[in-house]
């Protein structure tokens, strides 16, 4: 009752002041919003010598294709434009990019010349793309920058700054300038042949690290990019080895242990958790790469495999079938046991934990089909983003925001391909390799 | 009743020339072990795929052994036992509906229930290795159960010590 | 691929110099992204990253030293340039000058008042009406000069400004700049990453648009400044000018009414009429967030609750020079920015036509505080 009272008055106290306060500003609160692709321009780069005209051309368009890419913006074509950049430090005329909705202008220069700073193999020196991202409404220019490299990365000099502008307009730190590890697969499925493979975030620039005579599966990135694990059948059985990705030169991580496989790197690059079979058992065991000590860390009769850390290298979350089926389970490291955190029907694997630590990303299968899916740290809210005969493997790209996985598809020739979708369950998209692909591993942001 | 039977000669069998081979170990004379019964089964490895039988099925997400499974691997051990000059390695595989990592593991569980078996048949732990190739190497290509059902399986794979 | 390789051998090379400088400095802007790759040894090739400005000065002191033929006029202010810099050597004094410079320059943007280096602003600026700040007269330096977009950079690259002498008598303002954009690629890397820090603050202030009288006087200016043939063919500043944005009327219109006071005195003091209703707002609410676009929010952003304080004109239009936040929650500093940008982008994408709003009721609507709180756009 008092309660009630006291709204009362309060109601009764606050009415005339809003009476009154004529010059107070109206208050309008908006909670609702639109979920579209922020309308850019990118109007094809100019070039300052002729030699790079087709040079220009190639990098405004690929800028272009990362970012629609992402699903979150919409490049308006050119010949949609009002006004053309003739110039690259002549005056926007803003009102003609508002009148087209442009919310981002994105104008660049691209020239071949010598650089003080950097000594570039080429006899005319380096490709240099000079840049300008303005926010239109604004009226202001939100980046300037120049990018430089030899002139036969144009690609990497795209991808870069397709990360700034990304970086400007998101808020979050891109993704395009990254490498993929994968499992380049050709052939039946009987008698597939898979060599290890990296190519560009968006399948360009493939190189095979290993030639098809050996089974190699699971390729995973060292935090800082320089080294890959993987698990190969060189001698027979799998094993878990590491490739320096300079000298391309790879080595069994620990010759004491039979089988192994699974690898993946704690997030300071020195130690590696992966599955060790033990008889019909297979425990978690993480290695210290510099000293080799080992230390197991599961124990039991049931397996456990997919070990995932961390952000922070406090907890490992991997798959146990403990409970009768394959279920996500968390472990702090050093202290207590792994609490199961999967609770929805069928059975989980391959968890990974997300770069920002809130999400862990997994594969699901229910029925006859798998699901790749998210779910918090503590299993709750999970999402699944996909769905088919099989999906299987997440790996997510540097900012957190997009998983790459593998889809393997049905029947005799069934050959798989690596897709990415945004972590919201929109914009899936495969990546289009030589031969097939499997396992992909996103690597950090290179550069 | 009469199974049994048969299980206990093979084994009174077994037990003699597991007793004759390891005189034969302790001479290091490995290659003259085919010398030894020959009379009395053939000692090929193909004779071994082909009337023995060198694969086990299993059930979905499963490495426990079936009857047949059972029926197949005595018959292996039984073989293995008066065949003393083969390395054993047994191969564990699953089917495609489940993660790699899962099946690696899940190979090399249905590798193991099979060696132990044999063991337990009284062949020579030291003469057998197992590997598991998960869902990496299946025997049939088709997306259905009527191929998934042969690729769940534990394949005993015989090879002459001499051979390396 | 022997690209790998090349990253070390090329590491080598660029660890001297300019080039030791450039690395710095790269570090310094691209923040996050580059401290990922700091002992990174898989990288595709060497690419560097700078900005514009940075890259331009050194570009051009590289340009001098090979000797590289430049017009006439830019040599002219190479020289004087060398000059000023040789008289005084004493960089330090001059970054910490730059620095303090910058800080300044900060608070005038952020808060309007009138330069405090006027004496020494080119006549450009002394002719615009007062109240318009440094920030405004290196626009009208830009566009003097060489038509360049309105950036408010300090730092700008010398060259770009220098393309055109507009005038016998130097800028002394600009010379400043130049000077100390030298002394800055003179010292040493901390001094400078503080200083593109300050510069990458700078960027996020939103900058003043040119407004007519601006226009008008350099219009004036330009009119008697000799080297109107120098400027880049295509547009002519005077097509720039008689084009006639909808931001550009408003901000017009503003002035307008700011001469003669009265109207909006009197508005103010007239009966407000009655608080809009229900509907009212909701329209403005839906026609605003019509045009709030979370889709390049990043997650982070979207747990950010900003809220905007902007002026309305009496024909329905938000003033964006008004637009401001006055408060937030929710996320970091970066977080923060994106979802300010994200909802200031809403006000005026949406507000380019106009909003609805009941004419009766101005005072009512005069000035808007808008919250933009994302909870509904979360990703689910």
């Amino acid at each position: 009752m008092m309660r009630y009272l006291k709204l009362f008055f309060i109601i009764l106290f606050i009415f005339p002041c809003f009476a009154l306060a004529q010059d107070k500003p109206l208050r309008i609160t908006i909670t609702d919003g639109v979920a579209e692709p922020l309308p850019l321009a990118i109007p094809k780069f100019l070039s300052e010598v002729i030699a790079v005209k087709e040079v220009a051309k190639n990098i405004s368009f690929l800028v272009s294709e990362d970012l629609t890419k992402t699903g979150l913006f919409r490049i308006i074509p050119d010949d949609a434009h009002i006004s053309k950049i003739t110039n690259f430090k002549a005056l926007l005329l803003y009102s003609d990019w508002k009148a087209i909705n442009a919310q981002g202008l994105i104008s660049g220069a691209v020239t071949i010349t010598k650089l003080k700073n950097r000594d570039c193999e080429d006899p005319r020196g380096c490709l240099v793309v000079k840049y300008k991202l303005f926010d239109i409404f604004s009226e202001n220019i939100i980046s300037a920058k120049a990018v430089f490299s030899e002139p036969g990365d144009w690609r990497s000099i795209a991808h870069k700054i397709a990360d700034d502008i990304y970086f400007h307009l998101t808020g979050e730190i891109g993704y395009f300038n990254s490498k993929i590890a994968f499992i380049s697969e050709s052939g039946m499925k009987n008698e597939r042949l898979k060599r290890l493979a990296l190519m560009d975030y968006d399948g360009a620039n493939v190189e095979f690290l290993t030639d098809q005579s050996d089974i190699v599966l699971t390729p995973k990135f060292s935090p800082d990019g320089s080294h890959l694990i993987y698990t190969s059948f060189k001698l027979g059985m799998p094993q878990v080895y590491i490739m320096n990705l300079r000298t391309k030169k790879a080595d069994v991580l620990d010759e004491r242990i039979q089988m192994s496989f699974s690898p993946e790197f704690s997030p300071d690059g020195n130690s590696i958790v992966m599955s060790v079979v033990n008889d019909a058992n297979t425990d978690l065991y993480i290695v210290d790469i510099n000293s080799g000590i080992r230390r197991r860390l599961t124990s039991g009769p049931a397996i456990e495999t997919s070990p995932s850390f961390s952000p922070d290298g406090s907890k490992i979350v991997y798959e146990s079938d403990r409970s009768g089926t394959q279920q996500l389970y968390v472990l702090p490291l050093g202290v207590g046991e792994g609490r199961r955190i999967s609770f929805g029907g069928g059975s989980y694997g391959t968890p990974v934990w997300s770069p920002n630590g809130d999400l862990i990303a997994f594969t699901k299968k229910s029925g006859r089909r798998f699901h790749i899916g998210v779910m918090r740290t503590d299993g709750s809210e999970e999402r699944l983003l996909t769905s088919s005969f099989l999906d299987e493997a997440p790996t997510w790209s540097p900012n957190g925001r997009v998983i790459m996985f593998f889809r393997n598809k049905a029947g005799s020739r069934g050959s798989s391909s690596v897709f990415s979708i945004d972590i919201s369950g929109r914009n899936l998209r495969k990546i289009v390799t030589p031969n097939s692909g499997s396992d992909p591993s996103w690597s950090p942001l290179l550069n | 009743m009469s199974m049994r039977l048969k299980y206990l000669l093979l084994l009174i069998i077994v037990i003699g020339v597991t007793a004759c081979d390891q005189d034969d170990l302790l001479n290091g004379n490995f290659s003259s072990s085919n010398d030894v019964n020959s009379s009395i089964l053939n000692e090929t490895e193909d004779y071994f795929i082909e009337k023995i039988g060198d694969v086990v099925l299993f059930e979905v997400d499963n490495s426990g052994l079936t009857a047949l499974a059972k029926l197949t691997l005595d018959k292996q051990a039984d073989w293995l036992s008066l065949n003393i000059g083969y390395q054993v390695l047994i191969e564990g595989h699953a089917d495609e509906q489940g993660t790699r990592d899962y099946n690696l593991a899940l190979g090399a569980r249905r590798a193991q229930i099979v060696k132990e078996y044999l063991i337990s048949r009284g062949v020579d732990p030291s003469n057998i290795s197992i590997v598991t190739y998960g869902k990496e190497r299946p025997i049939e290509n088709c997306s259905a159960e009527v191929c998934w059902s042969q690729n769940r399986r534990a394949v005993t794979v015989v090879n002459a010590l001499s051979k390396g | 691929m022997e690209a790998f390789s090349e990253t070390n051998m090329q590491t080598g090379a660029i660890i001297s110099g300019w080039g030791h400088l450039i690395v710095i400095g790269l570090a310094a802007l691209s923040g996050p992204i580059f401290e990922d790759s700091k002992d990174n040894e898989l990288s595709i090739s060497e690419v560097s990253i700078v900005s514009l400005s940075e890259f331009d000065i050194l570009q051009k002191r590289f340009e001098k030293d090979f000797d590289t033929p430049v017009t006439l006029i830019n040599k002219n202010n190479d020289e004087l340039l060398d000059d000023q810099s040789q008289q005084d050597n004493v960089n330090k004094e001059d970054t910490e000058n730059l620095e303090n410079e910058i800080e300044v320059d900060q608070d005038i943007a952020a808060t309007s008042t009138p330069s405090i280096d006027s004496p020494e602003l080119p006549e450009v600026v002394n002719s615009t009406p007062s109240g318009f700040d440094t920030n405004v007269s290196i626009v009208g330096e830009d566009v003097a000069l060489n038509l360049d977009v309105p950036e408010g950079v300090k730092l700008e690259s010398p060259d770009q400004n220098f393309d055109i002498n507009v005038d016998t008598k130097p800028y002394p303002k600009l010379l400043e700049d130049v000077e100390k954009a030298e002394a800055i690629s003179k010292t040493n890397s901390s001094e400078i990453s503080n200083i593109e820090e300050v510069l990458a603050e700078d960027n996020s202030v939103p900058e003043q648009t040119i407004t007519q009288p601006i226009i008008d006087a350099l219009i004036a200016e330009l009119s008697s400044a000799p080297m109107r043939s120098v400027r880049p063919k295509g547009r002519s500043l005077d097509d720039s000018i008689l084009q006639v944005e909808p931001a550009e009327q408003v901000a017009q219109n503003e002035i307008i009414a700011s001469i003669s006071n009265e109207p909006i005195q009197s508005a103010r003091n007239a009966p407000a009429g009655p608080p809009l209703t229900q509907r009212e707002k909701d329209n403005l609410r839906v026609s605003v967030g019509r045009c709030w676009n979370k889709t390049s929010l990043s997650r982070e952003a979207l747990e950010v609750t900003v809220t905007i304080l902007f002026n309305m004109s009496e024909a329905g239009y938000p003033e964006s020079d008004s637009i401001k936040m006055v408060d937030s929650f929710g996320g970091a500093a970066n977080a923060t920015k994106i979802a300010y940008d994200t909802a200031r982008r809403a006000i005026l994408v949406c507000g380019r036509r106009g909003f609805d709003l009941p004419e009766e009721k101005y005072a009512q609507w005069k000035t808007i505080k808008m919250v933009f709180d994302p909870i509904k756009l979360r990703i689910k």
